[in-house]
């Protein structure tokens, strides 16, 4: 379902917070695997998850109301992931596992086996834009551009992704 | 047993990930108001706070304030009369903007001077592709593409000079108020002019845009070349950012634009550059990019370069230039290929410049 984000920030911008349950929910999963294709781990991407949204209503009055709302929490929540490795002194270097925090939520392993796997099977870049296609649901340019990234290299990274799953998950 | 297609993938694991969220709209709502809260608290203690110190000051603080502002007025004053008496005036030349390191990077990856650093030709040049282990075509590959931007490289350090003259007159058909001509280092000849008219800049808040149109010239060729610089400042960081075009007069095949942004966080800072070749077909993709990033922090410096051309891309991280020596460790990646960790020594010695791995192979430039 087509939500429109603009009468949402139009009301909370007025202050009128009532329907934000509504505009959360609609759009609070593909931000969420937005942040965990970055960090892998279910409790901090709920943290930045938070942090997200209550950053996006402090700053409400600035926010064009006319622009991609969704794009805007997008770029928000992977400007708020990369700052939260900055300050626990994390480098992020996509291309290298061993950089990449490799915390599993035990509890969660029997729940979600198939993305346990992946996520291990995967280089982090491979990962990140996999879980940014498929979870979060953007499409290759909106990656390309949120990334700042060419389109081939999305698109490459993405067909690597699949090769490998390809090739380890046999039925 | 049989591999599953692509579909499959892709509902198997959108079906599998069941994870709950648990963070609900009303946990995001009591910490939004808690925020504000602690936000209006801390405001008002800090008015307490001013209140107070401009109180405990009285009178020798007031005093202070008066002579501070005597001595801005007596400084633009005295700026103002230079105005009108030299020709070199700060208004004409571009000494108080920064990007004129950025115009000459577009002059040493462009030029066709005596160091034969022709990179717009160069830089089209396909790799080719090897097997998985690294060869000797994917060696020279990497070593070629660095090599491409090299001498480049090193000339992103030099000291650039400006220098400011009224123009008044025609140039390749435009009037033209004022022409700066760029230097590098003592050298009598300009390796660059550009031409200009008035400045247009916005302020807003804080952030303040500025954008104009000038010719640029360089080795003979002439650009038409759009300048946007925009700095913001919040609180104690400060984040300045240029975009120049540059589209060559005679060539509309391809445009370019040199971008670099600075991040100044205390005594942190952050600076990146990025320098593309776009086809005037297809303003979206570039042809070619170089982005070259430099980090100064408290516990030293570092360098990382990645060049993208022809569906490929080439990362040469942790850079150490060291006098006649320089080292670096490369990657390599395309759509069929990849190569990592690559560990490269640059040597120069007589005017010859040899590139060697670890496992013994060599390039000679």
């Amino acid at each position: 379902m087509e939500v429109n984000f603009k009468d949402y920030v139009l009301e909370f911008k007025k202050g009128d917070m009532s329907h934000f349950d509504v505009f959360y929910n609609s759009c609070k999963e593909k931000i969420f695997y937005n942040i965990f294709s970055l960090t892998k781990n279910y409790e901090v991407s709920e943290d930045i998850l938070q942090d997200t949204f209550v950053k996006f209503l402090k700053g409400i009055k600035d926010v064009n109301e006319n622009e991609n709302i969704l794009g805007f929490l997008m770029m928000m929540s992977r400007n708020l992931t990369l700052d939260h490795f900055k300050k626990n002194n994390r480098v992020l270097q996509l291309d290298e596992t061993k950089d990449i925090p490799q915390h599993h939520d035990e509890h969660l392993i029997d729940k979600n086996i198939i993305l346990e796997k992946v996520k291990d099977i995967l280089k982090p870049k491979e990962f990140e834009i996999f879980t940014m296609h498929v979870l979060s649901e953007l499409t290759f340019e909106e990656i390309s551009k949120l990334k700042r990234r060419p389109l081939g290299t999305i698109t490459r990274a993405y067909k690597n992704a699949i090769k490998k799953i390809k090739e380890s998950m046999v039925i | 047993m049989k591999r599953i297609d692509d579909q499959t993938i892709i509902k198997e694991i959108k079906h599998d990930a069941t994870y709950q969220i648990k963070t609900s709209s009303e946990d995001i709502l009591i910490q939004y108001n808690l925020e504000i809260s602690k936000e209006k608290s801390k405001v008002n203690n800090d008015n307490k706070k001013k209140l107070f110190v401009f109180g405990g000051l009285g009178g020798v603080g007031v005093c202070a304030i008066a002579v501070a502002a005597s001595i801005f007025v007596t400084f633009n004053s005295n700026s103002n009369d230079n105005n009108n008496d030299n020709p070199f005036t700060p208004s004409i030349v571009l000494n108080n903007i920064s990007f004129k390191e950025e115009l000459a990077t577009y002059s040493y990856f462009n030029g066709t001077n005596d160091s034969g650093l022709l990179l717009n030709k160069a830089m089209f040049a396909r790799g080719q592709n090897g097997n998985r282990d690294l060869t000797q075509t994917d060696f020279n590959n990497i070593c070629k593409t660095y090599d491409d931007v090299e001498v480049a490289l090193e000339k992103l350090g030099e000291q650039v000079n400006v220098k400011g003259y009224e123009f008044n007159d025609e140039k390749e058909g435009t009037y033209y108020k004022y022409i700066n001509s760029l230097y590098i280092n003592n050298d009598d000849t300009p390796f660059a002019s550009i031409y200009f008219n008035d400045i247009n800049m916005i302020e807003d808040d804080d952030e303040v845009v500025t954008t104009y149109k000038a010719l640029y010239e360089t080795s003979g060729i002439y650009s038409d070349l759009f300048v946007k610089k925009e700095v913001e400042n919040e609180g104690k960081e400060k984040e300045i950012s240029y975009v120049l075009t540059f589209k060559p007069i005679n060539n509309s095949d391809y445009f370019y634009v040199i971008e670099r942004e600075s991040e100044i966080k205390g005594v942190e800072t952050e600076e990146a550059y990025s320098y593309a070749v776009y086809n005037s077909n297809n303003s979206r993709n570039y042809l070619y990019k170089l982005t070259y990033e430099v980090e100064n922090e408290l516990d030293g410096e570092s360098i990382e370069l990645e060049i993208e051309k022809n569906d490929a891309e080439y990362s040469y991280e942790n850079i150490q230039i060291r006098g006649k020596s320089t080292t670096f460790i490369a990657s390599y990646e395309s759509d069929d290929h990849e190569i990592e960790d690559v560990y490269v020594t640059l040597t120069k010695e007589n005017g010859k410049k040899q590139y060697a791995s670890r496992n013994g192979l060599i390039y000679n430039s």
